[in-house]
């Protein structure tokens, strides 16, 4: 039978059964059994079959972000570092590398046992730094710190997705599925950011967090800087007959310095005399905000583990010191990725507002503490 | 010639499938409407004809946006601006981000005063990354 006969018995049938009244109800009332039968069987392994394709798409671009940062780590190592070995087996197991908490059973002396922990990871990312890449530039390692958790972050973010897939896949379980695709937006969100941090931290831009620092840095310019404890510088200059200590992370590199412990020997080294602390951070605005508003409050604006917010709420409490607090408010993403312009703007403004709260709220002699939070990459 | 990336055929063929999809289903109408027969041959092979060309549009679509989201996106520029120390000079340049160039390193003399340049500020040109 030729094709053009075969088409024709086929349409001649179509159009006999559309002509019949009989086959037509027929037809319309199999069409609805199908329907109902679907709707009532398999409405929910279509929904599942629906969500777990969406997250396959969404894990495929997780692996592709955390091969190509982990890419991106390997080629900056070989670049600045020039090991003559191959140093991607180690960056390989190192993606895996992971901080036990310390337990809360007993809460007495957890922030000490914390800090303790948080100073061994800190020894153990540059010591692995220098073991795979022995020829780096000693103000380079912070950066390369940097670039390694954010590659982890990623490596993380894409082994939890893939456990629930797998998991949810497995099971056929709803639940599991459901949650997944339901937090699929918000953890692409922070992939995308960490994947976008991986490009400054290799080439050293400075990022959203560091605007505390780059207040910091704009108020000490042209002033004497010391360092005061590791990592950390603090500058010390009279202003409308008071004077200033400002305190931040040593930059340009990736530091974030020990800011508690900097405060705390400043205040010792005046023997509690301190008027004020002003504190000075990047902060997470919330989704209508503007980006580079400023916030003014009370308080010890640090973000982290809460480790640092404790021993400076400690000795600003043993002298009963204020605390004031100035926020720049952005995205996570924004606080990870190269600076805006808005945030850069931002910092001119922080500025101001810091010295007219110097201004007002103290007096001439007194001894104010400016501090400026965040990580000081690709600032002075 | 221009050569096509693999995205931008696939966005084409997408393209190129609705509008023959419409023009079908179109044609289907004005069969009916001209023969006053719902169910005449023609009219039968137009409908089906559009609704294949629908069915390949979508597919294409699926297609060209399954690849756009496993593509990495072009990161934004970065901006170095550079300034004069000189208060009364308003001596200001900008360039694209250079690697070791930070907030307050001194890049040389300014050529309208002679005063040190400095990096004032380096920030992201766009908020968002291009595709």
């Amino acid at each position: 039978m030729s094709h053009k006969t075969l088409m024709n018995l086929v349409f001649t049938n179509v159009h006999n059964i559309f002509n019949d009244s009989t086959s037509l109800y027929l037809l319309q009332l199999t069409f609805f059994l199908i329907y109902a039968f679907i709707l009532a069987f398999f409405n929910q392994r279509l929904q599942t079959y629906l969500w777990l394709r969406e997250a396959e798409s969404s894990l495929k671009r997780l692996q592709i972000l955390a091969s190509k940062s982990k890419e991106i780590v390997i080629k900056k190592i070989n670049e600045v570092g020039k090991p003559n070995f191959d140093p991607s087996p180690s960056i390989e197991s190192f993606l895996d590398f992971f901080v036990i908490e310390p337990t809360s059973l007993d809460p007495y002396g957890i922030v000490n046992k914390f800090r303790h922990i948080l100073d061994v990871r800190s020894e153990r990312f540059e010591s692995f730094i220098k073991q795979i890449a022995p020829n780096v530039p000693q103000n380079y390692i912070p950066n390369l710190e940097g670039l390694m958790e954010t590659a982890i972050g990623l490596n993380e973010l894409y082994r939890l997705v893939r456990h629930y897939f797998i998991l949810g896949k497995k099971t056929k379980n709803m639940l599991f599925i459901m949650q997944l695709q339901m937090n699929l937006p918000l953890i692409m969100r922070y992939a995308e950011a960490y994947f976008s941090a991986t490009h400054a931290f290799s080439s050293g831009k400075p990022i959203g967090d560091g605007v505390g620092a780059l207040v910091a840095s704009k108020l000490m310019r042209g002033k004497q800087v010391k360092r005061i404890t590791n990592k950390t510088i603090f500058s010390e200059f009279e202003y409308k007959d008071r004077k200033l200590i400002v305190i931040k992370a040593e930059g340009p590199g990736a530091e974030i310095g020990e800011i508690d412990d900097a405060i705390e020997r400043i205040i010792n080294m005046y023997g509690g005399r301190v008027s004020r602390i002003i504190m000075i951070d990047a902060a997470l605005k919330l989704e209508g905000e503007k980006t580079g508003q400023i916030a003014e409050g009370v308080g010890v604006a640090i973000g982290g583990t809460g480790v640092e917010k404790f021993k400076i709420e400690e000795i600003a409490t043993k002298y009963k010191i204020p605390l004031d607090a100035l926020i720049i408010k952005m995205s996570l993403e924004e606080a990870i990725t190269t600076m805006k312009k808005d945030v850069i703007e931002a910092a001119d403004d922080a500025v101001k507002r810091v010295l007219n709260i110097i201004d007002t709220r103290t007096s001439q002699g007194d001894i104010v503490v400016i501090v400026g939070v965040g990580n000081t990459m690709g600032i002075l | 010639m221009v050569k096509l990336s693999k995205n931008n055929v696939l966005l084409l063929l997408s393209i190129l499938f609705s509008i023959l999809s419409i023009i079908f289903l179109f044609m289907a109408v004005i069969n009916v409407q001209s023969t006053y027969d719902l169910v005449n041959l023609y009219s039968i092979d137009f409908l089906a004809a559009g609704v294949l060309c629908m069915i390949l549009s979508m597919f294409f679509s699926y297609r060209h946006r399954r690849l756009l989201s496993l593509k990495i996106l072009k990161q934004s520029q970065t901006v170095t601006r550079i300034r004069c120390d000189n208060d009364n000079c308003n001596y200001k340049e900008e360039r694209f981000f250079q690697e070791g160039d930070y907030i307050f390193r001194e890049v040389g003399k300014c050529p309208k005063c002679n005063g040190n340049l400095y990096i004032d500020a380096i920030y992201d040109l766009e908020l968002k990354a291009k595709k």
